[in-house]
């Protein structure tokens, strides 16, 4: 899976949960992803997108991008990485469960 | 909202006339280069009888893609409503899809009251209740709606049919998502009639379209944009006044279509994009609970609304068993489980 390295800093392959990620695009997406980030322009917040493993189209995950201040007051590579770390352990961690379904998880609620 | 999310839409007062595909030829997909003449023969048929497709011509329509299991490259039918009873089909057993309406189904269930053929699996009496009434059969003599089914909605297959088409379908993991794209499936198709809807308006994409199927008291001004109207959304139960609240949701979405044989060589392009503007596929929904579902088959969402799990389960497999996708494991065991449900009232 190698991420476009053109635009987006970094990439990680990883396999949804039940529930999937929620995206704006196309709502949850489930099954073998592909999570790409990259700081906003001004460096204030992560972007991130996913696709399905190894294709083209990107859906942007809800709650991106994910504002960078608590970091610190700059973002670097650094932070950006620690930043991606943490929206992967998101996007990996099973929501909870509503009317019977594992909910889509997102990055809206931090 | 896109693929994942769309949803599917009722059939809208329409009660003689469930959800239809359009003209058989065009489901019809090439699964091998010795089909090729049969299915420029099927276009070439299609082509005539456009416009007068009967709902039930989906069901035998397509060689469907996917599955390369020897399916006759279709077998085109004419749709004269008056026909006589169609001829026993070769594997000895009609399927409602055999008959152009209920009062040749009619026909043959008082010719055999054991109903061999299943073709009533409720039980009522009334077989192939999807199939306008035809001659001699009250226009009214469908079965009584369904719980928390909105007004228009197509009718899918009894609870005992369903189950005998679950058994038919070809099970297997699901395929991987390689090569897909929402472009793969152009769908919101502007010439909507093509796919087997009615256009009161030429202007009305078929978007449009789904939402005044399933919606009840559905005014559209002269672009066809949507003006009132009420929808019944039948994953949560929740009705819905403001049609920017309504996705159309694809029941068996389009990714997991792909996954489960859409995205095989034997699907051409113009199979998807049947497929993305079918009727019987499409359902006006909550756009949150169909941002939930997403691309998930039953195994990992099921409609919050319990009382629409039995028909859920029909559609999702009338769709499926139409369009010969496969079905995996545990999707096939969430079926199941969603149809033992049927008849809890």
């Amino acid at each position: 899976m190698g991420g476009s390295e053109t635009n987006w800093s970094s990439s990680s392959a990883f396999v949804s949960t039940t529930g999937g990620v929620m995206t704006d695009e196309a709502g949850a997406i489930t099954g073998e992803l592909e999570l790409l980030t990259r700081l906003t322009p001004d460096g204030s917040a992560v972007e991130a997108m996913v696709r399905y493993a190894g294709m083209q189209d990107l859906y942007t995950v809800s709650g991106s991008p994910v504002r960078a201040t608590e970091l610190s007051e700059r973002s670097d590579k650094v932070e950006h990485r620690a930043i991606h770390e943490r929206i992967l352990e998101a996007l990996t961690t099973p929501g909870a469960v509503s009317g019977g379904n594992e909910m889509p998880v997102d990055l809206s609620d931090g | 909202m896109h693929d994942a999310v769309e949803g599917t839409g009722f059939n809208d007062g329409d009660a003689g006339q469930p959800a239809r595909r359009s003209g058989p030829g065009l489901r019809v997909r090439a699964g091998s280069s010795t089909k090729t003449m049969a299915v420029i023969a099927v276009l070439a048929f299609a082509l005539v009888i456009m416009g007068c497709a009967n709902p039930q011509e989906k069901e035998r329509a397509g060689g469907s893609g996917g599955d390369k299991a020897a399916r006759p490259a279709q077998e085109a039918k004419p749709s004269r409503k008056d026909a006589a009873i169609p001829p026993l089909p070769s594997d000895g057993d009609y399927d409602c899809a055999d008959f152009q309406t209920r009062a040749q189904a009619t026909a043959v269930l008082n010719r055999e009251p054991g109903d061999p053929h299943y073709l009533d699996g409720d039980g009522d009496g009334i077989p192939c209740e999807d199939l306008p009434a035809g001659e001699g059969t009250p226009a009214d003599a469908g079965s009584p709606p369904g719980p928390a089914t909105a007004a228009g909605a197509p009718s899918p297959p009894s609870a005992d049919k369903a189950l005998s088409m679950l058994e038919g379908l070809a099970v297997g993991p699901s395929g991987s998502m390689a090569g897909y794209s929402r472009d793969e499936f152009p769908h919101w198709a502007s010439e909507a009639e093509r796919y087997g809807w009615k256009e009161p308006d030429g202007s009305c994409d078929v978007r449009d379209l789904a939402l005044i199927r399933d919606g009840e008291g559905v005014e559209i001004d002269g672009e066809c944009s949507i003006t009132a109207g009420s929808w019944l959304d039948p994953y949560t139960g929740r009705t819905m006044d403001d049609p920017s609240e309504v996705d159309i949701d694809h029941v068996v979405p389009l990714a997991n279509a792909w996954r489960s044989g859409a995205g095989s060589a034997g699907w051409s392009n113009a199979d998807r994009e049947t497929y993305a503007n079918d009727p019987e596929v499409l359902l006006s929904a909550d756009a949150g609970a169909n941002r939930a579902k997403g691309d998930k088959g039953p195994e990992a969402w099921k409609p919050p609304n319990h009382d629409y799990w039995c028909e859920y389960a029909r559609w999702w497999i009338w769709i499926k068993s139409d369009w010969h996708l496969t079905v995996n494991p545990a999707e096939k065991s969430s079926l199941r489980k969603m149809l033992g449900t049927c008849g809890e009232g």
